[in-house]
């Protein structure tokens, strides 16, 4: 069986595939790669810092020195100013809570209030002492915290915590007195 | 025989781009991949441990041949007279080996040793000259190195549809989604992309392939080859399988599937089938162009189909391979009946 067919009227359905296409093809291509290999070394710069975040064991390499490897022998200047600074805040901390215990001690109104007043000049004292203390860390922080018993940071801390604390006491304790101290004839000017 | 230069370059350039796009994007991944263990160390093998697999699998997964009939050498003198010329006239080597389907398709494949692929069903309406004008046309992809490309290219689209399907299915609404959802996505729209480009140059190569067999045989005698190839083909798949389904239904299994063509390569079926081969688009996700672009490429504004129905003589113990063909044919048949059967059946 022989058969013959015409072709030709099939044509032109079809459109012929182009070189302008695979040119476009690879142009996107090649965007595309170069968009992942930016986004992977942008990516590889933030991977050390996600990691150090995460891994506890190398904490210590957020900081740009290592406090295993700090020379204490050579000493600091700002250790005299330290020593003065804490023996004051003990002495003057002793004075502090003796006010404050003479304060709570009496209930006559115009002896309280007179307390009262001598335990906030007391306050200020030991803040003024305290910022001696900040002062001397400051000078040689590196120093302070790695040989000066290792926790000088956490001291200032603490005794920062201890003095918003009292703040706040002293406060509460004045909100309690004015309005009785008012009631007896006592004028407070803002 | 002339060859175009300066589209060999394009090509040349265009294949080169699709295998560093490919191992590119796989590099960037699996550098990705090793900085997320780096920062979450277990925790990332742990839950990701499936996208892990993918890789691997990607990588070194052997591709699935299915059921391989290999042609004796012995078997196939006449077959291998006929591979000798065009080997003679291109330079090139001989196959590897030639592996006979149930089917209709021909084709090529192999990195580094040639393999050809020869549907029965071909075998047993073309005449020799057809038969050489169309392995002339996968010599010409032999020849091109296309064989050798498509290996690369069907690793990294393994890759790049493991990785999607494996993201995909672990999609669930837990904390994973932030690794399990970007990656999919990045994957679905990765593999449509290079599926789109590895196909538009696939269909490329096939006008090349199909000039490398015309100057060889000749315009013409191609041109009738591929139609009448097109023609065998498109009724085989049509009717067989449906006779197949029809014996398989009757709990009856033919012996021999290849005794049941003749008569269904009437004139009218043949008719109607080259105008549905004609009338065929191709379209942006085709692996070939349709046959009337192949043809207009060529020139052509007319073909001669001769079909003589009292071949099948390219090899011995033909009936012995038809055979085993038909009854892996029809278990495949089997197959498919059964899971469309399934997917019919209601739940519960």
């Amino acid at each position: 069986m022989k058969l013959s067919f015409e072709t030709i009227k099939y044509y032109k359905k079809n459109k012929r595939i182009s070189k302008t296409q695979g040119i476009l093809f690879m142009a996107l291509g090649f965007v595309i790669l170069g968009f992942v290999v930016y986004g992977l070394f942008q990516f590889a710069i933030k991977v050390n810092a996600i990691h150090e975040d995460w891994n506890s064991d190398d904490y210590s390499s957020d900081y740009s020195y290592d406090y295993q490897n700090y020379d204490c022998s050579a000493g600091s200047s700002a250790t005299s100013k330290m020593n003065e600074a804490y023996s004051s805040y003990d002495i003057k901390k002793i004075d502090y809570e003796l006010i404050k215990n003479k304060y709570y001690s009496t209930d006559n109104l115009d002896t309280k209030l007179d307390y009262h007043s001598q335990w906030g000049d007391a306050f200020n004292s030991i803040i003024f002492i305290f910022n001696d203390i900040i002062f001397a860390y400051n000078e040689d922080p590196l120093y302070f915290d790695n040989c000066y018993n290792y926790s000088a940071s956490l001291d200032i801390e603490s005794i920062r915590a201890y003095l918003d604390n009292e703040e706040i006491i002293i406060d509460t304790e004045f909100q309690k007195l004015k309005p009785l101290a008012e009631a007896e004839g006592y004028i407070f000017y803002e | 025989m002339e060859v175009n230069n300066e589209t060999d370059k394009f090509e040349l350039m265009y294949s080169v781009f699709m295998l560093i796009f490919g191992f590119g994007i796989i590099l960037c991944f699996l550098i990705a991949i090793g900085f997320m263990i780096y920062i979450y160390n277990i925790l990332f093998l742990f839950y990701c441990w499936p996208i892990l697999v993918g890789i691997w699998l990607g990588i070194f997964r052997k591709s699935d041949k299915g059921y391989e009939m290999e042609l004796k050498s012995e078997d196939a003198k006449k077959l291998n007279r006929i591979i000798e010329k065009i080997t003679k006239k291109t330079g090139q080597k001989k196959p590897y080996k030639i592996i006979l389907s149930e089917g209709s398709g021909i084709a090529v494949s192999g990195l580094f040793r040639k393999k050809l692929i020869i549907g029965l069903a071909t075998l047993q309406l073309l005449d020799e000259k057809d038969l050489l004008s169309i392995i002339a046309h996968e010599y010409g992809h032999f020849a091109k190195k296309d064989t050798v490309l498509g290996y690369f290219t069907y690793r990294i689209q393994n890759f790049i549809e493991l990785q999607e399907e494996i993201n995909r299915q672990n999609l669930t609404f837990s904390f994973t989604i932030v690794i399990y959802l970007p990656t999919w996505i990045f994957f679905f729209l990765l593999s449509k992309y290079y599926t789109l480009i590895s196909l538009w140059y696939s269909r490329r190569v096939e006008y090349r392939a199909d000039r490398f067999a015309a100057d060889l045989v000749g315009e013409k005698e191609f041109a009738n080859a591929l139609v009448k190839y097109c023609v065998i083909s498109e009724i085989f798949e049509n009717i067989i399988p449906q006779y197949i389904l029809h014996f398989l239904q009757q709990n009856k299994q033919l012996v021999n599937i290849y005794d049941y063509m003749n008569p269904i390569y009437t004139e009218e079926n043949i008719k109607n089938s080259f105008k549905d081969v004609l009338s065929d688009k191709s379209n942006w996700w085709s692996t070939h162009p349709s046959i009337s672009e192949r043809l207009e490429a060529l020139n052509i504004k007319s073909v001669d189909i001769n079909m003589d129905t009292n071949l099948k003589d390219f090899f011995d113990n033909q009936k012995k391979y038809e055979e085993e063909a038909s009854e892996v044919m029809t278990q495949k048949m089997e197959y498919w009946a059964h899971l469309i059967a399934a997917s019919q059946t209601p739940e519960g």
